[in-house]
């Protein structure tokens, strides 16, 4: 059990601000030296964490969860192989875009999105310089990020968290 | 759970389970359909050709901004096909709250046990037990003939007494006040975790 608990994502992940800021710095520099149209950093459940680039005329969220789920599918995939571990990256080839998809850890996944006219090699040469950057920036946080404890989620919380539920829906 | 500080964001997960044609999609398309269209995203369903779950469905709500924090909630279904094993455990991975929708045909009884022996193999797989996990009840379909009553499917499936909603969900009845449910019972359970 032990094993599988250290495969998996964790449940629960807080981000500081530091880190968040750390993170998309990484996702520019990556965006300008691979040309990309969107540099997307997620959760490795599907939650978009932050991005570079122009996301104007996606559905970031819905994006973002589907690229977590082709990542998970492959890594399964993977499994079923006999592999020990995930595929190194996944490559999406279109007529126009092209996409990138690979793992930073176990809790995060790096999705470049990029044009016909930019080489896979390049993306892939500054997409690992990028992970590696990712990793020391996550690592480095494990134990500053996990113990921001401010209590949000109060019985007030979760009233007006009731009202606003309404409102939504017109009750 | 994921909450990201600089974006004062605080995403959770729910997951529908149920087994085959138990009425989940339905339930994301009724809530798609009732709620204010400017806080949710675009519902997104991969669909077999002949129009079942395939994948998963997803739909995000981002229910208002309270004390400077901005929850969004991550719907998701399974699908409920038995072979679908695999892609049920994904989509369950990192979950914080399930419902599942149980259809109260008589003659679906069998896969509504073998779908929550399934949600309850999975949940182990994840690190957490349907005893101390927060998950809900909806007796769906309460509308066709040859369902069993409110008492039977309680002695049938809710062994650990969670709260259970009758829904109609071809019509709405129960859904928006399932997901209300559940939204309560997974931020609870936050408030005594972290």
């Amino acid at each position: 059990m032990d094993l599988v608990r250290e495969n998996m994502p964790k449940s629960q992940f807080m981000l500081s601000t530091e880190t968040y800021n750390k993170i998309t710095r990484v996702l520019k520099d990556l965006e300008r030296s691979t040309r990309a149209d969107l540099v997307l950093f997620c959760e490795s459940n599907g939650v978009a964490v932050t991005h570079a680039g122009n996301p104007d005329h996606l559905n970031l969220s819905g994006f973002s969860s589907l690229n977590a789920a082709n990542y998970a599918a492959t890594r399964e995939m993977a499994t079923m192989l006999g592999e020990q571990n995930a595929f190194k990256f996944l490559f999406l080839e279109g007529e126009e875009n092209n996409i990138y998809i690979c793992n930073v850890g176990f809790e995060f996944l790096l999705s470049i999105t990029f044009s016909k006219s930019v080489a896979l090699g390049m993306v892939r040469i500054y997409a690992s310089k990028a992970v590696k950057e990712l990793q020391q920036i996550l690592e480095d946080a494990k134990q500053s990020d996990e113990q921001i404890s401010e209590k949000v989620l109060d019985d007030e919380f979760s009233a007006l968290l009731n009202d606003a539920f309404d409102s939504s829906f017109n009750l | 759970m994921f909450i990201n500080w600089a974006q004062k964001e605080i995403n959770l997960k729910i997951v529908y389970y149920g087994p085959g044609l138990s009425g989940k999609t339905t339930n994301l398309e009724h809530i798609y359909n009732r709620i204010d269209p400017s806080v949710r995203g675009d519902l997104i369903a991969l669909k077999t050709k002949e129009e079942r779950t395939l994948y998963f469905d997803f739909l995000q709500l981002e229910i208002g901004k309270i004390k400077e924090m901005r929850p969004k909630f991550n719907l998701y279904t399974i699908p409920g096909q038995i072979y679908y094993a695999q892609s049920r455990r994904i989509i369950l991975r990192g979950v914080d709250g399930v419902v599942f929708v149980a259809d109260s045909q008589k003659h679906r009884m069998l896969e509504n046990l073998d779908s929550l022996l399934d949600l309850e193999e999975n949940l182990i797989g994840e690190g957490k037990t349907l005893e101390s996990f927060p998950w809900i009840l909806q007796y769906n379909k309460r509308d066709l003939p040859m369902v069993f009553n409110r008492n039977e499917l309680e002695k049938k499936l809710n062994f650990l007494k969670v709260p259970a909603i009758e829904a109609v969900a071809t019509d709405g009845t129960g859904v928006v006040e399932t997901l209300k449910l559940i939204i309560n019972k997974v931020i609870g359970h936050v408030q005594q975790t972290i």
